[in-house]
């Protein structure tokens, strides 16, 4: 019988170092096991406690985290609250979340090799291990790199192939693609696999988004408010769709697809299906949807042409674009062409959701609109005017930027002020901006909490500010970029539903994002950027029957086309939600 | 102003790979070929030695940086306007407030062009000590440019500890390099989310414009701060630290007949240059 790896018993724990009796118990009662070999994966909502769960795991809590520990963690046969951090990295590598905050050295190989020249391993050793490492990383040939120059994805996996290389008896992944692009967060769930499949590794996941694992894990812990709230076989635990919902965890289209058929009595699984092919391989014969054979033609075009119609909901007939770029180039200083003589015209009303993968020029496109980036060559104009002949200040009134962190927008020490710094810097008189301020709360519904230190707030109401912040000067084009990163879906949906609810209210919606479900379910228009181009441009409807030029684009189907793909013979056709593919499949027509 | 030099900041220390024999040198070797450039240049800008000298040592810098396949004239084109306000500005305090008559060379006359006496005096001797003193600045410059664009920086850290620099100091040189473009990116973050609600950076009043480049500090610090939080906290998870153990090294650097070479004929060439020279002084 394997041997308990990582054992947590009754541990709780609670920050604070002088006087942790004033902040809440951030973990209670936690007791979860991990045998030799094991992938355990550790869901839960933003704050619930998953993060310090991981890093109880390598002694950073309690010791350079300080706080009040009851209970007991043994990793490794080591007692975890009285072994040194320092003799815990030997038996335990955490990869964190932020790649580029990992890395110290000024080449990879040297970054791998770092820990094992600490520790005064001989040179021969050391150079096998670290070829070793790179390897299962898939980073041969990138020894001499310096990581700064890397992709996200490849900075993480560097940071996984340092940790790899002291050969731990356990690692530990801390949401190890929460910043990463598609294309990166693949080549990072690839390198796990690489991991899980080359030895009998022990390994915890965290993760706030269960599909691109699910199929990984031996079994999961869900957190709630830090206690375990489940935990077992992740075939048992996806039976549980409603709580899992309650606790914001995004379930797979799959499991949820698997379940529908069971609820309807069409078919019963003899376990909760996990990845698309699980679930359509055992039901395919049930049904002979109708229309596969001509499916409908993709009609987005890779050259937008200027007068493409809005789509948007409180969109006018043929109206003037409200931001327009004429054959756009951008060049940074560093030689790097950001934009290649792109054309795009947005319209009043419309919900463009901006995709690509990192580099590929949305955050420069974005920056031009906002007037922040003028172009190299070509024009951009936003309502008809030239970005070249307004200043900042007079693009602030037209176009609201959001910048992805919130926390690099607010800086004030009060709710109210940080509002009103938008309407400041514009020059409007007090009154005008109190009444301003006040009515931008009321739309983020934040009001009454004016006095708050932005600091004080969660995540989502922190981005809530933010979105304050520049509605207070009544844009009239809202840009977000990846508005949704890092926020799990109870945070995440009440935020879109907000932007929705602006974009119904008439304003143009501009949003960059890396997630395709977001880009599908709220995007009235999808435009797709690649190596400073634009590739793709047009509905939803249109652009994810794209296949390849998506996968050009190194991006891929949003789950339920993926899913739908095993009964279209591999064909990408596009369906809206579940409900519509559902529809399809049990009546026997197209949508 | 700020994003500028930290992009120069960047730009100059990133290495440009080439198998010219610059890179293939022991940076040992050319942390030596540096310090004789400083020290012969800071030498030859005494008042007693011609401008020339540094313009020689320039020369024969850029004759080097092309034949090391160093992209000095790049990096001139993209850096050369503010390098050159640096030169301008060193030139002008040199000529005007250098004390031209003092240290003059026996037997010669400075002719004096412009003088407002007791303060400022422009003589030929001070025209040449100006001349002479920019251009060791320029020499310099120059120097970091070809050492750096031909050096890797972890080999850098490696032979700063070779030459006695405690593995601490050499590792935390590194990592600050390393973090450069890391910063320059939150700085620039920031200050656009700044701009993006309304704020002018760069337009009113000095006094208005530092008050507002002040209150970016604030964001810029926060984040910053966090920063280093998290990273104290993986290197010590990956047990990591400064201790004086006994550590191993990865990649050994050749100390080769070159590197021999280019050291003696440097070192040897500047204590010619200094024992020469002494008869002038």
């Amino acid at each position: 019988m394997a041997s308990s790896v990582l054992s947590f018993d009754h541990f709780g724990f609670r920050y604070g170092k002088d006087e942790p009796k004033d902040n809440p118990w951030v973990l209670q009662d936690v007791s979860v096991t991990a045998e030799e070999g094991e992938v355990l994966l550790v869901v839960g909502r933003s704050g619930c406690g998953k993060s310090t769960l991981a890093l109880a795991l390598n002694g950073t809590v309690p010791h350079l985290i300080e706080g009040e520990t009851t209970g007991s963690v043994t990793v490794a046969g080591l007692p975890v609250l009285d072994s040194k951090v320092q003799d815990l990295a030997l038996h335990v590598g955490m990869v964190f979340q932020d790649p580029e905050l990992q890395l110290f050295a000024l080449t990879v190989e040297d970054e791998v090799a770092m820990s094992l020249e600490s520790y005064g391993m001989p040179r021969g050793e050391m150079r096998e291990r670290v070829k070793w490492a790179m390897s299962v990383c898939g980073l041969e040939g990138m020894e001499l790199k310096p990581p700064g120059k890397l992709s996200g994805g490849q900075m993480q996996r560097v940071a996984i192939a340092a940790v790899l290389a002291r050969e731990p008896e356990l690692l530990v992944f801390d949401e190890p693609t929460g910043n990463l692009d598609p294309a990166g967060s693949r080549q990072v769930y690839e390198t796990i696999r690489r991991i899980c499949d080359e030895r009998g590794r022990t390994i915890v996941l965290v993760e706030q988004d269960l599909a691109p694992v699910i199929d990984l894990v031996d079994n999961i812990v869900l957190l709630e408010e830090g206690k375990v709230l489940y935990q077992g076989k992740p075939y048992e635990v996806m039976r549980e769709l409603d709580f899992l919902r309650q606790c914001g965890i995004k379930i797979p289209a799959a499991t949820e697809f698997g379940l529908d058929l069971e609820r309807k009595g069409l078919y019963s699984y003899s376990r909760i299906p996990l990845t698309a092919a699980e679930a359509a391989g055992p039901v395919k014969h049930l049904f002979k949807p109708a229309g596969l054979a001509a499916p409908k033609e993709a009609a987005a075009s890779a050259d937008p042409p200027a007068d493409r119609a809005p789509t948007g909901p409180a969109a006018p007939e043929k109206p003037a674009p409200v931001v327009e770029f004429r054959q756009v180039s951008h060049r940074y200083d560093t030689g790097q062409l950001a934009l290649d003589s792109i054309n795009l015209s947005i319209y009043p009303g419309e919900f463009v959701a901006i995709i690509g993968m990192n580099g590929a020029g949305k955050t420069t496109a974005a920056l031009h609109v906002a007037g922040l980036l003028k172009p190299t060559s070509g024009k951009v104009l936003v309502e008809g005017v030239d970005t070249l002949d307004k200043t900042v200040a007079e693009m602030a009134r037209t176009v609201g930027l959001i910048f992805q962190n919130p926390n690099d927008q607010l800086f004030k020490d009060s709710i109210i002020a940080e509002v009103a710094f938008g309407p400041r810097n514009l020059g409007w008189d007090e009154e005008r901006t109190k009444a301003a301020t006040a009515h931008a709360l009321d739309l983020v519904g934040l009001e009454g909490l004016g006095d708050r230190d932005p600091d004080s707030l969660s995540i989502g109401e922190r981005q809530r500010v933010a979105v304050a912040s520049v509605l207070v000067m009544v844009p009239k084009v809202l840009l977000l970029d990846e508005p949704t990163t890092g926020q799990d879906q109870r945070t995440l949906e009440p935020f879109m539903r907000l932007v929705t609810e602006l974009n119904h209210r008439g304003m143009t919606v501009l949003m960059i994002t890396h997630d395709m479900e977001v880009a599908m379910k709220y995007g009235s228009r999808v435009v797709v950027m690649s190596g400073g181009h634009i590739v793709l441009d047009g509905p939803p409807r249109e652009v994810f029957i794209r296949e390849d030029t998506l996968a050009g684009a190194n991006l891929r189907l949003p789950e339920i086309l993926e899913l739908a793909k095993q009964f279209t013979g591999g064909k990408a056709v596009y369906f809206s939600g579940l409900t519509e593919f559902e529809q399809w499949l049990e009546g026997g027509s197209r949508p | 102003m700020i994003l500028n030099v930290l992009g120069m900041a960047e730009s100059l220390v990133s290495y440009e790979p080439s198998p010219r024999f610059l890179h293939r040198l022991n940076p040992i070797t050319k942390m030596a070929m540096a310090l004789v450039v400083i020290i012969g240049g800071m030498y030859a800008s005494f008042p007693q030695f011609p401008w020339v000298i540094n313009f020689g040592i320039f020369v024969v810098l850029s004759l080097l940086a092309m034949i090391g396949g160093v992209p000095l004239g790049k990096e001139m084109r993209l850096r050369g306007g503010y390098i050159l306000a640096i030169l301008m500005v060193l030139f002008l305090a040199n000529l005007i407030f250098a004390r031209g008559g003092e240290g003059v060379p026996y037997g010669i006359r400075p002719v004096t062009y412009f003088a407002i006496e007791p303060i400022i005096y422009v003589t030929s001797i001070s025209v040449n000590y100006a001349l002479a003193k920019t251009l060791f600045i320029l020499d310099s410059i120059v120097m970091v440019i070809v050492f750096l664009k031909s050096t890797r920086l972890a080999d850098l850290s490696y032979s700063m500890q070779r030459v006695g620099i405690p593995y601490s100091v050499a590792t935390l040189i590194g990592m600050t390099l390393r973090c450069v473009p890391m910063v320059t990116g939150g700085l620039l973050t920031v200050y656009n989310a700044q701009r993006a609600r309304g704020l002018e950076m760069d337009k009113g009043p000095l006094g208005l414009r530092l008050r507002r480049w002040g209150g970016l500090l604030t964001p810029l610090v926060l984040v910053l701060m966090k920063w280093v939080d998290v990273m104290s906290i993986v290197f010590q998870s990956r047990g990591l630290d400064f201790s004086k153990r006994r550590r191993t090294r990865l990649r050994l650097l050749p100390f080769g007949v070159a590197d021999a070479l280019v050291t003696i004929v440097s070192i040897g060439g500047l204590v010619a240059f200094i024992v020469w020279s002494r008869r002038l002084l």
